[in-house]
């Protein structure tokens, strides 16, 4: 009976002592899943050497960008302190902020270096939408300005077609089409002669198209009011 | 005998088990060496954010800045008939060139992917890319809107101004180098009837979506929208001004 009771005790404790050791590897195997998985997610996040380089880029210019604002906003707002301080005339100030708000929206004639694109209906018909789609191949090449045939492009523009003929700005047009842009003249050009770029594929589709970079590039104000009426201005 | 057994198979568990922990464990290295082919990688990474986050920052200070400006200069100019004007155009100017959020009457238009169609319900010679949205379409829309006479526009928040560029990015579309996605929500403030009417009418961008199946929905709230503003900033580098 006492051996009997004996290997029973014996065989208990071996059980046990099992138990727990499987149960401490399976918890170990558990956690090591655990952490591949979630390595898993974080590689989700995971970007390209260049891409990352091109993502760096782009926020570094921005944020240069933001610094110069700043500077500027910062100067204008010490300036009008002084003003209130000094209880000095203020129109000086408020008149330079208009004049700048007003370059910016293009109601004033410019200038620059950039180019000039001469655009007109070959086999095929230029269309409002291909007119949409140059600008934006501009805009993406950081065009600061830009005109077809003296049309500036403000925020209000539309271009659309109507029997043959283009309205930009209400105005009528009709081709051939002199297109000017403001901006980085190698830059610009380059962005619409490259392998399939704009020049490439709109000769492709039946236009005419040609570009030239010039170092002096001027075009002209939107000659209209720009105002808002639904707009609310408190 | 039977002790030999236990023995046995107890050693036998206890091998396949630290087999398995040494294999994880093996994977996990392998892993991480994998996601991370060189350190380059994970500092260009942190690079990114950290300048991310300054320009967050920064732009969070600005706008600060701008706020404090807008009211020393109405207080600069609250006792002066002339500036005072001036002080309403200057704020005119900033709400057409899209510095400034807006609010005011406008309509809402939301757009969708074609819901019904999958691969087995396309033809053979069908082509999928008929019923999504593409850059296309919304700047089709985005000159319609303008068309009709809106004075502010946005595509999911993105403020649309002259220089706002469309980019085609794989799923995605890139508005102003932002990335935006299905369902749009594009919003417009001008006069809303001629809005709505415009943008309604048969024959129009909007028609010809829906008959691909694009859903697209156009309201016009009796409450105000608010349009935020353009979340960069405008900084000519190479036109000056004709004097």
């Amino acid at each position: 009976m006492k051996v009997n009771n004996n290997i029973k005790k014996g065989k208990t404790i071996v059980t046990f002592t099992i138990g727990i050791i499987s149960f401490i590897l399976t918890f170990i195997i558990f956690m090591q899943f655990k952490f591949v998985q979630n390595t898993d997610i974080t590689s989700i996040e995971n970007m390209r050497q260049d891409e990352l380089k091109d993502e760096l880029v782009l926020w570094k210019s921005k944020l240069e960008e933001v610094n110069v604002q700043l500077t500027e906003t910062n100067k204008k707002l010490l300036e009008y302190k002084t003003s209130i301080e000094n209880d000095a005339e203020s129109s000086k100030l408020i008149e330079e902020e208009l004049q700048q708000n007003k370059f910016l929206m293009g109601s004033t004639d410019v200038y620059g270096e950039g180019i000039v694109i001469y655009y007109e209906d070959d086999t095929k018909s230029v269309t409002a939408a291909d007119l949409l789609n140059l600008v934006n191949q501009l805009n993406m090449a950081e065009a600061e300005a830009i005109s077809i045939n003296e049309q500036r492009i403000v925020n209000s523009t539309e271009i659309v077609k109507v029997d043959d003929h283009m309205y930009i700005n209400g105005e009528r047009n009709s081709g051939p089409y002199v297109i000017k842009a403001i901006g980085n003249k190698k830059f610009l050009e380059s962005s619409l002669t490259g392998k399939n770029g704009f020049v490439e594929t709109e000769i492709e589709a039946g236009k005419k198209v040609s570009v030239e970079g010039k170092s002096n590039v001027q075009i002209p104000k939107y000659d209209k009011e720009q105002t808002v009426s639904n707009i609310n201005l408190e | 005998m039977n002790k030999k057994r236990i023995c046995l198979i107890l050693g036998f568990v206890c091998l396949l088990l630290t087999l398995a922990v040494v294999v994880q464990i093996r994977t996990i290295n392998s892993k991480i060496s994998s996601i991370n082919p060189a350190y380059v990688d994970n500092d260009l990474r942190d690079e990114v954010l950290r300048t991310k986050e300054e320009y967050e920052e920064k732009f969070k200070e600005l706008e600060t800045a701008q706020v404090d400006l807008e009211t020393k200069r109405a207080e600069a100019t609250e006792n002066d008939e002339e500036s005072a004007e001036k002080e309403q155009e200057v704020k005119i100017s900033e709400a057409i060139l899209g510095t400034t959020d807006v609010t005011g009457k406008g309509i809402e238009i939301t757009l969708r992917d074609n819901q019904t169609v999958t691969l087995d319900t396309l033809g053979p010679t069908e082509d999928a890319s008929n019923y999504i949205i593409h850059v296309e379409d919304l700047q089709n829309i985005v000159n319609e809107l303008k068309n009709a006479g809106a004075e502010a526009i946005s595509i999911n928040d993105q403020r649309i101004l002259a220089s706002s560029t469309f980019e085609c990015a794989g799923n995605i579309i890139r508005i102003n180098g932002a990335r935006v996605a299905a369902p749009f929500k594009i919003k417009a403030i001008g006069n809303q009837e001629e809005l709505y009417e415009a943008l309604k009418r048969v024959g129009g961008y909007l028609n010809w979506l829906d008959s691909w199946g694009i859903v697209t929905k156009i309201d016009k709230p009796n409450t105000n929208l608010t349009i935020l503003k353009y979340g960069g900033t405008i900084k000519p580098k190479y036109m000056k001004e004709v004097k």
